[in-house]
């Protein structure tokens, strides 16, 4: 099939899916940290663009800033990750028609697409994004290595037979030749260099999601092993400037969070990351143990609940006088019941469409290609193993479980074989119409239905909410001399008012709206921010006459316990579910005076 | 096709008949129709049957002597394999039903001969399609069982087994019959106001970290030093194991709701404060430690004692004293201290030496109960409540199983 008729029918088949996710899907990041992350590239916290990405590599915050520059309205970070499925899901639809034909590749492509594009394009996140960009260009690296094995080897015998006299040749050659040699050989080396370019960015995207799939792109090499050695030179040059390249960019990445500005930040973050993310342990018996340490139960609830811009309470070095409590009560995990859980959470994955593809795509291979029929239990035994070190660790989600299916579908492609057996074309015109009729009318009628990327439950990803936020916007906007502290929902649903993925957050949007939770305290610019309203410890200083609350009544009784004597909280305005409340110090001959008058 | 069916119908004979054979009426037994153990291990019998045959055809050929040998190993390993399993899937069912082997023990043998004679004639499949037919046979079993979970198509013994023997954590929430024979078990959050006795002295004792041990001997050890005096005792509940939550809820009179249906606590000292009654609080730490500030003063108490760090002899020697004064009657509350965790002399909360831990605990828990049957012994006339705030908590994990979770003695003396 030639290159340009592949490309086209992968582009076709892929404008289709991804028009029709946004035609009748919610157009949402799938992540609320992507919205935040692109807030603050877009400069909504501080005062100036800020590439510097925290979870996603400065790299992509580099490269997409000329852009903003170009067009500053544009969200192009929401953009530049719906391109990268795009790019992902384009380049297996062009593999999938190379590899099994015009015809059972159209469907084979199209069915991928169509079991994948909403978790996908509706869910995006970074994560995902990483995994789908990883494992587009594994692919792609894997079929440029098998893509005319024989053709190379061909080739390297005759070079080595004339090699005694290769300058007579080249003398011989025209430089014409010699040009058009440099270029096919260019030319045949295209797949690889691109498949490592994808590779590349998936680990921008999450180093993590990069790593995780390289145990299964060694997998996949290993079961084209004699292709990879017929052009090994090629092989070896590629893998050592991926991984050169990745480690390189990777650690760029982390140096940036060594400099000054970012020590309170990066040291607040794994007593973040053990309060807030951590759940499979006995929380109860840390709050006991904790009260009978003489600490504050309360407040650890506070802390479980993501309320912890204290910067004096909660200090990183009183944090950690909680987290310590935490490793003994770890859920116990015996080793004998892994097996169990292993097949329990193995019979949930049916759920997942990506497993169906790598199923559908086994047995695809023991069809066309029986010697490499080993494929099936090898990538099923490495998704195992994964999944149990998850389990032991207790952090199997949906989302890093279809990551793994993903990476062991895709890397069976290039083991699939021709397929000998026939099918007519207006068969094919039959299910490729079949397919893209019940896509329009699911999607059509449950568009706005997403896979939840936790437990891959089916749901929209509309927070419930009664709130007009135009109008809760409009108080913030209408007080330009206050700073508004707001609880780790309020912020959160902001993310799904303020503005769409598609629009940028304008610079010094989220200036005078920081969260009492979440992973933005203690950013450098939120710490400006803050300051610049005279605020040092945001929970203390509440009090201030310039500070309202937004959503987050309960702080009475922490203020009593460590900072006032007396706090009162008055109500400033209600609209809908979002209050705005003033805290603020009762004065000790206030409260006498009023005594006496009564 | 029989190639198929015949090992699924042998290894369901293996995994069916021992179900059969213990079937009771009315039981509720999730189980698959074969053992995907036994199903492989028969398939690969199989192939292993012909590969010797093979050989034995073509036995004249000195060459293949060695692989012969090899595959006849291999047969035999697989037998003892099947055997072994269908004796595991055996005794899993037993455990189940909590019976003995038994004349059981026959039936793996029975079943696993007979299922072996079954495929004995049957043709073998290539290596390849048995492991395709395995892996279609996983995926099926597992898509089925989303389908429809009542009736499993495959059984996996060994992952059953292993999640059999698996270290299973002590039970530790409900309080066993032995106990419940010998001692009253109580929801109560009222012992305090049900054995006060007014005519006459009260001390109400909180006993720092006694818990209910999981052996009951261990707790009748513990009630020995009681010997000798009146004594009511018994195991009650507490909704939190917090100090706090204990001290307040044992001195609680009464809980009424005011005309605005808000929830307001009467206490015992406030209600003995309309009497002449003397009422004392002691504490041998700090006023701030558990935020006593808070609420010690609102329960009402005329006096209120704290130490800053005095262990249980100096407070009780100061209780002594108190009782010892006969011009009035007194109400005195404790909290005893010494046992508090984590215990004095151990650096690290949770990895210290359990034994070690225990011992202290053990040691110190019986001073601190010594102390209180000679209060109870030296002032016959008073009444001595003595309960527990909690069971051990803030201490290496493996001490702390050793005890019910929220379960604590009381103990009425004179």
């Amino acid at each position: 099939m030639s290159f340009k008729r592949a490309v086209t029918y992968s582009l076709v088949i892929n404008l289709f899916f991804l028009a029709l996710c946004l035609i009748f899907g919610d157009v949402k990041f799938g992540a609320i940290d992507d919205y935040f992350m692109a807030a603050r590239l877009t400069g909504a916290f501080g005062t100036d663009y800020n590439p510097h990405l925290i979870f996603v590599n400065a790299i992509y915050g580099y490269a997409l800033l000329p852009l903003y520059h170009l067009f500053p309205k544009i969200g192009w970070y929401y953009i530049g990750e719906m391109f990268s499925v795009f790019l992902s899901f384009t380049v297996i639809g062009y593999v999938l028609l190379q590899r099994c034909g015009e015809r059972w590749g159209a469907i084979l492509a199209t069915l991928f697409t169509a079991l994948f594009a909403s978790d996908f394009y509706l869910v995006v996140q970074f994560t995902q994004c990483a995994s789908i960009l990883s494992a587009a260009g594994m692919l792609l690296f894997a079929y440029g290595v098998i893509k005319n094995p024989i053709v190379t080897q061909r080739q390297d015998s005759t070079n080595i037979s004339t090699k005694p006299n290769t300058s007579v040749t080249l003398e011989g050659q025209s430089p014409d030749r010699v040009h058009n040699t440099f270029f096919t050989n260019l030319q045949k080396s295209t797949p690889v260099i691109l498949g490592i370019a994808l590779m590349l960015w998936g680990s921008i995207m999450r180093w993590q999601a990069f790593l995780m799939g390289m145990p299964f792109f060694c997998l996949g090499m290993l079961f084209i092993l004699k292709e990879c050695w017929a052009v090994k030179w090629r092989v070896i040059t590629g893998l050592a400037i991926l991984f050169i390249t990745a480690f390189a960019m990777h650690s760029f990445d982390q140096n940036i969070y060594k400099a000054p500005e970012y020590a309170d930040f990066v040291k607040f973050q794994e007593p973040r990351v053990n309060l807030g993310d951590v759940g499979n342990y006995n929380a109860n018996a840390v709050y006991e143990d904790a009260e009978e340490l003489g600490l504050y139960g309360n407040d650890y609830h506070m802390l479980r609940e993501w309320v912890w811009y204290d910067t004096e309470i909660f200090s990183v070095d009183s944090l950690k006088r909680y987290t310590n409590l935490i490793p003994p009560y770890r859920d116990p995990n015996p080793l004998k019941l892994i097996p169990h859980k292993l097949l329990n959470s193995l019979g949930k994955s049916f759920h997942a469409p990506l497993f169906w593809i790598w199923f559908i795509l086994c047995i695809l291979i023991y069809i066309t290609n029986p010697k490499k029929f080993l494929y099936l239990w090898t990538s099923l035994a490495l998704v195992l193993a994964f999944m149990s070190y998850l389990l032991v660790m207790g952090r199997l989600v949906y989302r890093v479980e279809s990551g793994f299916w993903l990476y062991s579908a895709v890397l069976a492609i290039p083991l699939l074989d021709k397929f000998t057996f026939k099918i007519h074309k207006r068969f094919v015109i039959a299910i490729l119409g079949i397919i893209a009729i019940a896509n329009v009318y699911t999607y059509a009628t449950s568009g706005n239905l997403v896979r939840d990327p936790t437990n891959g439950e089916m749901r929209n990803l509309v927070v419930k909410d009664t709130s007009d936020f135009t109008q809760v916007f409009e108080y913030i906007d209408s007080q330009p001399q206050k700073m508004f502290l707001l609880s780790m929902d309020a912020f959160m649903r902001f993310s799904h008012h303020r503005n769409p993925p598609y629009i940028a957050s304008p610079i010094g949007s989220y200036r005078r709206t920081v969260s009492l939770g979440y992973w933005t305290p203690y950013l450098p610019e939120i710490t400006e921010a803050l300051k610049s309203f005279g605020i040092s410890n945001p929970i203390k200083d509440i009090v201030n006459d310039n500070v309202i609350v937004l959503d987050d009544p309960h702080l009475v009784d922490f203020l009593q316990r460590h900072h006032y004597d007396s706090v009162a909280i008055d109500t400033l305005a209600t609209f809908g579910e979002m209050s705005f409340y003033k805290y603020r110090l009762v004065q000790q001959n206030d409260s006498l005076s009023k005594e006496a008058e009564q | 096709m029989r190639s198929l069916l015949y090992p699924l119908i042998a290894s369901a004979l293996i995994t069916i008949t021992p179900f059969l054979a213990t079937f009771e009426k009315g039981q509720d037994i999730v189980r698959g129709l074969f053992s995907y153990e036994t199903f492989a291990l028969l398939l690969f019998i199989i192939f292993v049957k012909d590969k010797i045959q093979g050989h034995a055809q073509s036995s004249s050929q000195k060459q293949s002597r060695p692989f012969f040998t090899l595959y006849l190993i291999l047969l035999a390993l697989l037998i003892c394999a099947l055997f072994a399993i269908a004796w595991i899937d055996l005794q899993n069912i037993l455990a189940i039903k909590n019976r003995n082997t038994s004349w059981y023990g026959l039936l793996p043998f029975a079943t696993c001969s007979l299922a072996i004679a079954m495929v004995w004639q049957i043709k073998s499949f290539h290596l390849r399609a048995i492991s395709f037919i395995l892996f279609t046979t996983l995926i099926i079993h597992l898509a089925a069982q989303n389908q429809y979970a009542a009736q499993p198509l495959a059984q996996f013994t060994t992952i059953d087994y292993l999640e059999r023997i698996a270290p299973k954590p002590a039970q530790r929430k409900n309080i066993t019959e032995e106990f419940k024979n010998k001692y009253t078990v109580t929801d109560s959050v009222s012992i305090t106001r049900n054995y006060i006795d007014t005519t006459r002295n009260n001390v109400v004792i909180l006993v720092e970290s006694w818990g209910i041990p999981l052996e009951i001997n261990r707790f009748e050890k513990q009630l020995k030093f009681f010997n000798g005096l009146k004594i009511t005792s018994g195991i009650h509940n507490r909704m939190y194991s917090r100090t706090r939550t204990a001290e307040r809820e044992d001195l609680i009179y009464e809980i009424h709701r005011d005309t605005a249906m808000h929830r307001d606590t009467a206490f015992i000292p406030q209600h003995l404060a309309r009497t002449n009654i003397e009422t004392t609080y002691l504490f041998g730490g700090n006023i701030q430690e558990h935020q006593r500030t808070k609420y010690i003063y609102n329960i009402g108490f005329k006096n209120v004692f704290f130490g800053d760090s005095l262990n249980d002899v100096i407070i009780a020697n100061k209780l002594d004293s108190i009782l010892t004064d006969s011009t009035q009657k007194h109400f005195i509350a404790w909290t005893t201290r010494d046992t508090k965790f984590p215990l004095e002399g151990f650096t690290s909360i949770y990895q210290s030496d359990a034994d070690a831990v225990d011992s202290a605990y053990t040691q110190y828990l019986a001073q601190t109960l010594d102390l209180i049957t000679h209060l109870a012994r030296k002032h016959p006339d008073t009444r001595f409540i003595v309960q527990g705030d909690h069971n051990p908590i803030l201490s290496p994990i493996k001490f702390q199983e050793r005890f019910y979770k929220r379960w604590v003695p009381f103990v009425i003396l004179n």
